[in-house]
């Protein structure tokens, strides 16, 4: 087993992890980094404007292993456009 | 009375009617305790078992694995409760029984439960109770499993298992003991660990309940109870709700 730390940002918002989680390998930090950041896009509801979710993986000797992030870029702005140009 | 029976005594009597007779009956069982170690298989999966555990000390939990050794836990067991209690009619497991923490069971034959059941025929049904509770403790479950968010899911585990321990005695106050790991938590949350462990600093900062060393302190009850919408009533305890119970505190 070895100590894996996972940094996670929401836009700017990072948090370091103190603590750490023991896994077997790089393959599983890895495969835990995409279940967390997968999980935290499913629960996050992005309130104004896009959301950036982040997340960074690193080893004991403070190296990264891995990093991903997801973005919610929504737009509703084309049907406010339709709307607005019915009612005129 | 042996500590053991004691507890199971104090969980039927809180989920229903135990006879002054039924409870003569259950302390008359000869019990072999067994230790085992955080971690440890009690009854393994497949396996075919002639005797029942009732826990009296710790924590164990009912799970499976996938063949990737991704594993969820179905339900988590303290002192009083009788996990494998369907073993009876059952007897080859269909899923393990685990040590969540060091652990202390006493092993009860299902020559001695069956010998009991046949004398008493309330006591056969307030088996029957109490495994249809343990049902709907996993449709609970699994309605968290499948609908809730990670916050609310850790909430209503954390209200659950107060309310049980509750039941049993095992509480001080607003705490009670866990010594079980966050692995095992985000098992039975079906999260990543980490995403369990960043959702316990959520409810941790929020204010509504605490988790270290082993202790699970409750800081707002009812605060608690509405973000994991906690309804009691599944638990079917014949004592009242444990909001109105006189021990309570930090609410």
């Amino acid at each position: 087993m070895r100590r894996f730390y996972f940094e996670i940002a929401l836009n700017d918002d990072i948090k370091e992890d103190a603590d750490g989680v023991d896994l077997p390998d790089d393959g599983a930090a890895r495969r835990e980094a995409v279940m967390t950041i997968a999980s935290i896009a499913a629960e996050a509801i992005p309130q104004d404007g896009p959301l950036d979710i982040a997340i960074r993986v690193l080893d004991d000797r403070e190296c990264q292993v891995f990093r991903a992030h997801v973005t919610f870029d929504f737009d509703d702005t084309e049907r406010e456009q339709k709307l607005r140009g019915s009612s005129q | 009375m042996d500590k053991a029976i004691e507890f199971m005594v104090r969980r039927l009597s809180g989920v229903g009617q135990l006879s002054s007779e039924d409870r003569d009956r259950l302390v008359s069982l000869p019990i072999r305790r067994k230790r085992f170690a955080k971690g440890e298989e009690i009854v393994a999966e497949g396996t075919s078992s002639s005797s029942c555990c009732l826990v009296f000390k710790g924590y164990v939990h009912r799970s499976k694995t996938l063949i990737t050794g991704d594993r969820q836990i179905f339900s988590l067991h303290m002192a009083g409760d009788i996990p494998d209690l369907q073993s009876l009619y059952l007897p080859r497991m269909d899923h393990s029984l685990v040590a969540t923490s060091p652990a202390e069971v006493a092993l009860i034959s299902h020559f001695s439960i069956q010998t009991i059941l046949d004398q008493s025929s309330r006591l056969t049904a307030l088996f029957w109770r109490d495994t249809l509770i343990d049902a709907a403790a996993f449709r609970s479950w699994m309605l968290m499993l499948g609908q809730a968010e990670a916050p609310v899911r850790m909430a209503h585990l954390f209200c659950e298992l107060y309310v049980r321990s509750q039941l049993v005695g095992l509480n001080k106050g607003n705490t009670f003991a866990l010594p079980i790991s966050q692995v095992d938590i985000a098992d039975m949350l079906g999260t990543s660990t980490v995403h369990a462990n960043r959702t316990l600093q959520d409810l941790r900062s929020q204010g509504l309940v605490d988790f270290a060393r082993g202790r699970v302190t409750i800081l707002h009850w009812r605060e608690l109870a509405e973000l994991g919408m906690f309804d009691e009533s599944y638990l079917h305890t014949v004592v009242g709700p444990a909001t109105d119970w006189p021990t309570r505190e930090g609410t």
